[in-house]
């Protein structure tokens, strides 16, 4: 028995040894990522890599948080190297800059030829955001688009209710004037929409817990990204009302509390799933592709339900567009997304250069085209105006093989996991004169253009959504702009997770309650309890914290 | 110098076996300690600490300063105490389990049990609500089959309400773990002198006077000695098993400790000190249980554990 | 009384007459218990197991209860296919093995040492150890020790902060005092060395105890991945259950794909077609578990059976 032992740990120490052994041959060399926005930790692989490879011999080694957590950033920052290129969360960014684990590219800046057009922007960012002095640049913020700062491009705001069409007119195509309408609407649907195909329950109303006390918002997901249909926006735990003032979350005149109402009437209609307060939102994926839910109010939602066979024949979600509501939407991210890109501080010599190199390469007409439109001959093929022509937009929902010249493998397998881009989709490609996404190519539009759309179109007589709400004034475009905010303080946050916490607790609960009185009841229990643990402080903080942003949309707003 | 005598020689000696391990416990266990200076600076990543982050015992007034924040941080320790106390009334479970799988005369059925208890302990918390919702669930498999039969007419929220929440929690936690803990037990049976248990048989005992008087003693010193252990564990309770559980209406009764200090820091960066600071609360309290129980067991058995 | 000049045939009767009621009551309860919770414990991984091998989407909606339908193994296929996989199944090998024997050793030899009464300042040492089981210094300082130490990208790092684990000293040492000090004390008096002592008496009499911790520290050793997270950027050094759980996070990441708003809707509508990760997670256990039930049966029948061969002659 001993032996045996001896044996094999001998045999386990021996195998250990040699297949450590390091193999240096003309290795590319490896930049790590520390992106915040990447849902893919490891080895870039697949066709992506291969561009990357032959353009540059360098290979990508993605550190993704929302992979494998944050923890990560606790440790590696305080170890000092974050990693070589830096994507994060732009106050975030702000933090880590201070700190000194970003580099100072201000001698590079100059290299980067295709972000030369967006200098304004990217000095904006690094002056007013950042506070350095002119000439003096850390960071690029993501996403940066050649619109307006005050435009809206595309044709769904990213929050509005949507309703199966054909449902809709089988209720008779009804005029909603408000959200008791709204209701009305759901309750018809409802009636004659009770299950699904196979026989699963179906209901308007689908919740989930997980994302509540997200994107700055507190309180359940379910309520703050609704009470936008009122033009209210929750701030933190503030809520920015349509005239630019604030007021405090539980304001009844206000979308917060208008919104949870809402949920709560439907639930006495018996409109909302029993399963929302067990399950979460790994169960909503399922349950809307089979039909199971009914009104769904974000716009990327539609992907799980609108195939193309569904869009031609009728049965696709589309918005309904609400007369009595003020619908909040951001402008185009003329200035940036929510992330800033930076370089680690310890990055330098014949890395940083390249660096340098791949970034000026990911902003160019050839590396957006790989980003946002794909691979020649397999996504798109070129007309002969030059434009771009859809050829099949399917290679990325059903990972169809890759061209030999890429290096085979599966078109989703090899895809572009950064996940963030330097330049919005929106953007001009210059070599087509076409936007580099796809739903703006003016052959994609004339491809989609079904029955139903015209249907919609007569129904509400605009184009889509957004055109209906421009064209009625029911959208309140906030503006992009750049505005240093303060960043939570450790006070701040044991204040803020404490309130979070019981406000998304006490709203679920209300969501649940019989009656009206008892809604009434708890809300006031609800109110006792916040300020009882100091929501003023946190409501005073959020305000000045936030006004900040507000007087700069109000300038971007006068100045155009 | 003097001349250490044999005894001596070999005390020293035998220290010296272990010396080295005592180092490495020393250098991953005791040297990290220092952290424990970040529960009295306003830590925030990825800002260092120096003098001018220094708050002193801010962090630690926090948990009780703010008396909305107390009441819910006295009813997180009641639940606490609640699950931990009910685990602890029950400690003999696995103990007693093992006994009796070792009585079951056919070896291939006792060594396909004994096999397939352990299986619940591989599955992770997450997954095991994955089964309880379709098991339990509003639409689940079980108030289906009630409701077919006619004896309810609404399901029955067993995953929403409070009602007996730590009794369901130590039902799942036992389901999990009972059969993996027996292993150590059976390992202490097997041990059990065949010749003693022979020599009872002969003398007349029946089965169960031999479980009382042979097995169970003999199983007593490893009974005692994880009791104790756990004693001290008695404000962690684990932290995922609660938290796949945990919704709007149970919240107030399964939010143990260690839930509570994860759901505060959601934000991931700047709660760090606070949750040190409890780290520091907890660990101070556990080695003084440890300490206090191996007292207790001095007193009660006529010997500690440590 | 001359026992020993009883018959076997007596004895054997003796033993027939003692089968009485009493015992056939608690023959059958225990079946009828240990069958519950056989099926108790049986019926979730059979679930788990059909449902990986049934159509996804059926899955995810609660439908397969009792039998697989639309049986696939896509989602083993495409566990097997996840790149370094291979690799990282033999990373975990080898620090299971490795892990799990100098655990063991280590648990045995401080367990016994510590029962040595002669050692010099023995309580406190042994405090010293029991204590690190309740005192937790937190995660960024751990990191910067294991910094410090030279653990990172280190194979070592996931063996050295491992082996020494308190708890187990604990039941060795347990396990040891209940040894007769008979034994001890024959092989001290034939002139054995602490050490002899160790290797040679108390190493074989504590087998099952060895067994048990073999199994509880070889399966801490191939479920780890933290380690990994914190510690190695290479992949050469990723784990079996880190490069899973990789591989979950990222279909479950679905949620942070679509909650980041200017993601194109494409990217979302193929991620609403991809495997669900509750099917994952369910096929990844399994993955997991197999090889643990493989290796299992081996330690189990060192803790099934008595090995107390009367090393004590009256």
């Amino acid at each position: 028995m001993k032996k045996i032992l001896s044996l094999l740990l001998t045999a386990a120490l021996l195998l250990g040894m040699c297949s450590f052994t390091v193999a240096v041959a003309d290795e590319p060399m490896e930049i790590v990522f520390f992106d915040d926005a990447a849902n893919y930790n490891g080895e870039q692989t697949g066709w992506f890599a291969k561009v990357v490879l032959d353009r540059f011999n360098i290979k990508l080694n993605i550190i993704a948080t929302q992979v494998i957590g944050d923890e990560v950033f606790a440790t590696r920052s305080a170890d000092g190297d974050l990693g070589d290129i830096i994507i994060m969360d732009k106050t975030k960014f702000a933090d880590i800059v201070k700190a000194g684990l970003v580099k100072d590219i201000s001698d590079k800046i100059g290299d980067l030829t295709n972000l030369q057009p967006f200098m304004t922007q990217i000095d904006a960012f690094n002056q007013k955001f950042l506070g350095k002095e002119a000439g003096v640049y850390y960071g690029i913020p993501d996403q940066m688009t050649d619109t307006s700062a005050v435009g809206l491009t595309g044709e769904m705001i990213y929050s509005s209710p949507q309703v199966r069409w054909d449902l809709y007119k089988a209720v008779g195509m009804p005029e909603v004037k408000d959200i008791d309408g709204l209701l009305d609407l759901l309750v018809k649907i409802h009636e004659i929409h009770p299950t699904n195909e196979n026989g699963d329950p179906a209901y308007p109303f689908s919740l989930w817990p997980d994302w509540d006390n997200g994107d700055n918002m507190s309180g359940p997901a379910n309520v703050v990204q609704l009470t936008t249909w009122f033009g209210d926006k929750m701030k933190g735990s503030a809520l920015l009302k349509a005239d630019n003032t604030f007021v405090k979350l539980y304001d009844k005149d206000s979308g917060y509390y208008k919104i949870t109402k809402f949920i709560n009437k439907a639930y006495q209609l018996g409109l909302v799933d029993p399963e929302s307060f067990e399950q979460d939102w790994n169960a909503l994926p399922t349950k809307i592709s089979t039909g199971r839910v009914d009104l769904l109010w974000y716009n990327w939602q539609q992907g799980f339900w609108n195939s193309q066979d569904r869009l031609d024949n009728g049965t696709a979600f589309q918005t309904i567009p609400v007369e009595g509501f003020n619908f909040y939407a951001d402008a185009d991210t003329f200035y940036g997304g929510d992330r800033a890109w930076g370089i680690g501080s310890k990055v330098e010599g014949e890395k940083y250069d390249k660096i340098i190199e791949f970034l000026n390469w990911y902003a160019s007409p050839e590396g957006l085209t790989f980003e946002h439109c794909g691979i020649e001959g397999l996504n798109y093929t070129v007309g002969e105006d030059g434009k771009f022509i859809p050829y099949k937009d399917n290679a990325l929902m059903d990972n169809l093989p890759v061209p030999e010249e890429y290096g085979g493998g599966g078109y989703q397998d090899g895809n572009n996991a950064i996940n963030q881009w330097l330049l919005a989709s929106i953007c001009t490609n210059p070599n087509t004169g076409e936007t580099y996404d796809m739903k703006y190519w003016a052959s994609y539009i004339a491809k989609n253009m079904t029955e139903m759309k015209k249907e919609w179109q007569e129904r509400f007589g605009a184009n889509d959504p957004v055109d209906w709400m421009k064209k009625n004034n029911k959208v309140i475009i906030s503006p992009n702009c750049i505005a240093e905010m303060e960043t939570d303080s450790d006070d701040i946050a044991v204040l803020r997770n404490s309130i979070d916490q019981v406000l998304a607790q006490y709203t679920w609960q209300l969501f649940a309650c019989e009656n009206d009185d008892d809604f009434e009841a708890k809300w006031d229990a609800m109110v006792a309890e916040i300020d009882g643990l100091d929501y003023e402080t946190l409501y005073n903080f959020d305000v000045a914290k936030w006004q900040v942003q507000v007087d700069a949309k109000i300038a971007a707003a006068s100045a155009k | 110098m003097q001349r250490l005598s044999p005894k001596q020689k070999r005390s020293f000696l035998e220290f010296g076996y272990i010396l080295p391990f005592l180092i490495i416990v020393l250098l991953f266990s005791y040297f990290p300690l220092y952290g424990w200076v970040y529960a009295f600076h306003d830590y925030k990543p990825p800002f260092p600490i120096g003098a001018d982050t220094f708050v002193g015992f801010k962090w630690f007034e926090t948990i009780v300063n703010n008396p909305t924040r107390l009441k819910g941080v006295i009813r997180v320790l009641r639940n606490t105490f609640a699950m931990s106390g009910i685990s602890l009334l029950f400690s003999w479970f696995p103990m007693v389990f093992a006994v009796f799988l070792n009585e079951i005369k056919c070896k291939p059925f006792r060594k396909f049990t004994q096999t397939v208890t352990t299986l619940p302990n591989f599955i992770s918390w997450v997954l095991v609500y994955a089964f309880a919702f379709t098991l339990f669930g509003t639409n689940g498999a079980v108030n289906s089959v009630l409701k077919d039969l006619g004896w309810i007419e609404k399901s029955i929220p067993f995953l929403q309400s409070s009602d007996h929440i730590w009794f369901k929690m130590w039902l799942w936690l036992t389901w999990k773990n009972a059969g993996w803990a027996a292993i150590m037990y059976l390992a202490a049976i097997s041990g059990i002198d065949d010749q003693m248990i022979e020599a009872a048989k002969v003398d007349g005992a029946t089965r169960m006077q031999i479980i009382w008087h042979i097995t169970i003693p003999s199983l007593l010193p490893t009974y005692f000695v994880i009791v104790m252990l756990n004693l001290a564990n008695f404000l962690s309770n684990g932290m995922e098993q609660y938290y796949v559980f945990q919704n709007a209406f149970n919240k107030d009764y399964i939010e143990v400790l260690d839930l509570y200090v994860y759901n505060l820091s959601t934000s991931g960066t700047g709660m760090y000190p606070l949750s040190t600071a409890i780290s520091i609360l907890k660990s101070v309290v556990s080695v003084a249980l440890l300490f206090m129980t191996n007292t207790v067991s001095k007193l009660v058995r006529g010997e500690g554990f440590i | 009384m001359d026992k020993t000049a009883m018959s076997k045939q007596d004895l054997q009767m003796r033993k027939k007459i003692k089968t009485s009621v009493s015992d056939r009551i608690i023959d059958i309860i225990t079946y009828i218990v240990y069958s519950l919770f056989a099926f108790v414990c049986i019926y979730p991984f059979y679930y788990i197991i059909i449902n990986s091998i049934s159509a996804n989407n059926l899955s995810e909606r609660g439908k397969i209860i009792f039998w697989p339908q639309e049986i696939h193994f896509t989602n083993y296929e495409n566990v097997i296919k996840i790149p370094g996989l291979w690799d990282a199944a033999r990373t975990s090998i080898l620090r299971t093995v490795i892990g799990t024997v100098l655990t063991v050793m280590i648990a045995a030899f401080l367990g016994y040492m510590f029962t040595r009464q002669t050692m010099w300042h023995r309580k406190l040492w042994y405090r010293m150890v029991t204590v690190t089981m309740y005192i937790n210094a937190g995660l960024i300082p751990w990191f910067l020790t294991m910094k410090l130490l030279g653990m990172t990208n280190n194979f070592w790092g996931y063996i050295f902060p491992m082996i020494i684990q308190p708890f187990y000293i604990v039941l060795c040492k347990t396990y040891c005092e209940s040894v007769p000090p008979a034994l001890q004390d024959a092989a001290e008096i034939d002139g054995a060395g602490t050490l002899r002592v160790f290797w040679s008496i108390m190493l074989p009499v504590i087998k099952p105890i060895l067994a048990t911790i073999a199994v509880f520290a070889a399966v801490n050793q191939w479920n780890a991945f933290q380690d990994t997270l914190l510690l190695m950027t290479k992949k050469e050094l990723y784990t079996l259950q880190y490069v899973l759980f990789q591989y979950i996070n990222q279909a479950s990441s679905l949620k942070a794909l679509v909650s980041n708003n200017t993601s194109s809707s494409a990217m979302m509508a193929s991620l609403a077609h991809a495997a669900t990760a509750t099917s994952i997670r369910m096929t990844v256990t399994v993955v997991v578990v197999f090889p643990i039930m493989c290796v299992y049966p081996f330690f189990q029948k060192f803790f099934t059976k008595g090995i107390m061969i009367g090393a004590v002659k009256g």
